[in-house]
C-alpha cells in the first residue's frame, strides 16, 4: 500500500509541466487518500533536495574581473559527461517555422520591440533578428548584432534565441545576446538562462544572473565568467548611453561609431590605450570629443561627415 | 491549483527530509512496528503539507519529532492498546534533549553526506534526467525526444530513481531494524 502510494507520488512529483486534464486527475488522485498529499510533499520534496545537490556544483560566487576571462569551464558544465548533448536539445527546439517577425535596426536605432507573449525585445544599434511566437515554443534568429531580452514566464513555450553557433534558451528570466564578428556573447541579467554552442559535441551550461558566456567557434565550449557590474554597463545602450569604465579610447571610439553616422576617427594610435571613465551620450560624439579635448592632450577636429582626434603639438614632449 | 507548493516541497527537502531517517530510528528504539513508523511518517508529512507559513518554525527537526510523537500517542489511543512508556509523556524529557543536541546536529550534517552517496548511485540517464528537468523546467516530454526515449520510459526512471535515493536518504541504521524486529515481537505479546 505505502509502496504503491510512494511510487504514484513519485510519478506526479516528476510530472510537468500539468495541462489541465492533468491537473484535474491529480486533483482527483490527491483527494481519492488523505495519505497522498503527505507523499506526494516527501516526493517533491526529495526532487527538490536531488536538484540541489546536483546543480549547486555549477554555482559560481567569486566575481570575476573582466568579460573575457577565462575560467575553468568544468564546474559550469552540468558534471562531466553528464551535460546534453547539444544534437539531442536541437532536436528538441527544432520546431517548424512558421510566419515570423523580422526586424533590422539601423546604426545609431535602439528599438525597444514588445512582443505579443508579454515579452520585450531591446534591439540595439545594426542588428537584425526574426521573432516566431508558436503555440509551443518563442523563437528568436539573431542574424547580427545586438538585443537584450526580457521573456515574459510561459513554462509551457520556452524562449530560445538562435544566435548562429550558439543557442540560448530561457523560460522567464532577461539576457542579452551579441552576435558578432568575433563570436557571440550571452549575458544573464535575471533569473537562469541554459546555453550551448551549436554543434553536437557541446555541453549545456547554466548562467545565472550576472554571469556571461563567451562562444568563439561552432561546437567549442564557451567561456565562463561572472561580472554583474560589467554586464549592467554594457547594456547602458538601452539607455541611450554609453558607460566607460576604465576602457580604453579605441573601445569607445568604435562603441560611439557603432552608433552614429558621424564617425570618431583616431589619427594618432598613441592614444588608443588611454583609459576613460565616463557616461556619455550615444547620439552626441562631439560631447565626448570634446570631452577629450579638455582632459587629455587631443585636438578635436570637427567636419560634417567626422570627429579627427589627434595628438595636441603643443602637447608633444 | 498546485496542491503541493513548491516553496514548501523546498523547504521540507531541506529542513526535514534530511531528519527523516533519525525520526526512523528514533521510533523503531520506542518499539514501534515497521509497518506503524510508515504510518507515522507519512502522515508527519500529511500534515506537513497543510502548512501555511513555515517561516515561523524555527526548529524544523524538533518540530518533525514532536509531530510524530503526537500522531503515535493518537494512534495509541484510537487503537486503545496499552500505552507504551517509551511513546509517553514522561519518557518525552528524554526524547527532548535526545533530538536537540549537539551531536544529533552533526548527524544531520551527516545526512547530506549521505545525500551525496545517494546521488553516486543514479544512473547517466537519471541524473540527466533531473538536470534536464532543472535546467528551465524542461518538460517530461521535451526530456524523452531529447534522449530518443518514450515519455513512460523517463516517468519510470525518474520515479524509481526518485524512490531510490528517498529510501537511501531515510532508511533507518541496521542496528535500529534489529531492535524494531525485538520490539515487533513486544508489542505483538501485548
Amino acid at each position: 500500500m505505502h509502496d504503491r502510494i510512494e511510487q504514484e507520488a513519485a510519478e506526479w512529483a516528476m510530472r510537468h509541466p500539468l495541462d489541465r486534464s492533468a491537473q484535474a486527475r491529480l486533483d482527483d488522485w490527491l483527494a481519492r487518500d488523505a495519505r497522498h498529499s503527505g507523499a506526494l510533499l516527501r516526493a517533491m520534496a526529495g526532487l527538490s533536495a536531488i536538484e540541489n545537490a546536483l546543480v549547486s556544483g555549477t554555482e559560481v560566487r567569486e566575481p570575476i574581473e573582466v568579460l573575457a576571462a577565462q575560467r575553468p569551464t568544468r564546474r559550469w558544465l552540468l558534471g562531466g559527461g553528464l551535460g546534453l548533448s547539444a544534437a539531442a536539445v536541437s532536436g528538441v527546439l527544432g520546431w517548424g517555422w512558421l510566419i515570423g517577425q523580422s526586424i533590422t535596426t539601423a546604426r545609431g536605432e535602439i528599438r525597444r520591440l514588445p512582443l505579443a507573449d508579454g515579452s520585450v525585445a531591446t534591439i540595439n544599434s545594426d542588428s537584425q533578428l526574426r521573432i516566431v511566437l508558436a503555440s509551443d515554443s518563442r523563437r528568436v534568429e539573431l542574424g547580427r548584432g545586438q538585443a537584450w531580452f526580457q521573456v515574459a514566464k510561459d513554462r509551457t513555450r520556452p524562449f530560445v534565441v538562435d544566435a548562429g553557433i550558439a543557442q540560448a534558451r530561457a523560460v522567464g528570466t532577461a539576457f542579452s545576446v551579441i552576435r558578432g564578428k568575433d563570436g557571440v556573447q550571452v549575458a544573464v541579467t535575471e533569473g537562469t538562462v541554459a546555453v550551448w554552442p551549436s554543434d553536437s559535441s557541446g555541453m549545456m551550461t547554466i548562467l545565472e544572473a550576472g554571469q556571461f558566456a563567451n562562444f568563439k567557434a561552432a561546437g567549442a565550449p564557451p567561456t565562463l565568467g561572472s561580472a554583474p557590474e560589467k554586464i549592467e554597463r554594457a547594456l547602458a545602450w538601452r539607455n541611450g548611453e554609453i558607460a566607460l569604465e576604465n576602457d580604453t579610447l579605441a573601445d569607445a571610439i568604435a562603441s560611439f561609431n557603432r552608433y552614429n553616422q558621424r564617425q570618431i576617427v583616431l589619427t594618432d594610435p598613441s592614444l588608443a590605450k588611454e583609459k576613460l571613465v565616463g557616461l556619455f551620450k550615444l547620439d552626441k560624439p562631439e560631447n565626448f570629443a570634446a570631452m577629450l579635448g579638455e582632459s587629455l592632450d587631443v585636438e578635436v577636429a570637427v567636419t560634417s561627415g567626422e570627429i579627427r582626434l589627434s595628438r595636441k603639438k603643443s602637447a608633444d614632449r | 491549483m498546485t496542491s503541493v507548493r513548491e516553496d514548501l516541497a523546498k523547504w521540507v527537502g531541506a529542513e526535514i527530509l534530511p531528519h527523516e531517517r533519525d525520526l526512523r530510528t528514533w521510533l523503531q528504539r520506542r518499539f514501534v512496528a515497521a509497518a506503524e513508523v510508515e504510518d507515522i511518517v507519512q502522515e508527519c508529512y500529511c500534515r506537513l503539507a497543510r502548512l501555511t507559513d513555515v517561516a515561523r518554525i524555527a526548529e524544523p527537526r524538533a518540530y518533525l519529532f514532536t509531530i510524530a510523537r503526537n500522531i503515535a500517542l493518537e494512534h495509541r489511543k484510537r487503537a486503545s492498546v496499552v500505552r507504551l512508556e517509551t511513546l509517553s509523556d514522561a519518557g518525552e524529557g528524554q526524547a527532548g534533549i535526545d533530538f536537540l543536541s549537539p551531536d544529533r546536529i552533526v548527524e544531520a550534517r551527516q545526512d547530506l553526506g549521505r545525500l551525496q552517496s545517494a546521488l553516486a548511485t543514479l544512473s547517466d540517464r537519471a541524473r540527466q534526467i533531473f538536470l534536464m528537468r532543472k535546467v528551465e523546467g524542461l518538460s517530461q516530454k521535451e526530456i524523452a525526444d531529447a534522449l530518443g526515449v518514450t515519455e513512460s520510459v523517463v516517468e519510470n526512471d525518474a520515479s524509481r530513481s526518485l524512490r531510490a535515493v528517498l529510501r537511501l536518504m531515510t532508511a533507518p541504521e541496521p542496528e535500529g531494524i534489529a531492535q524494531r524486529q525485538a520490539g515487533g515481537s513486544r508489542a505483538r505479546s501485548h
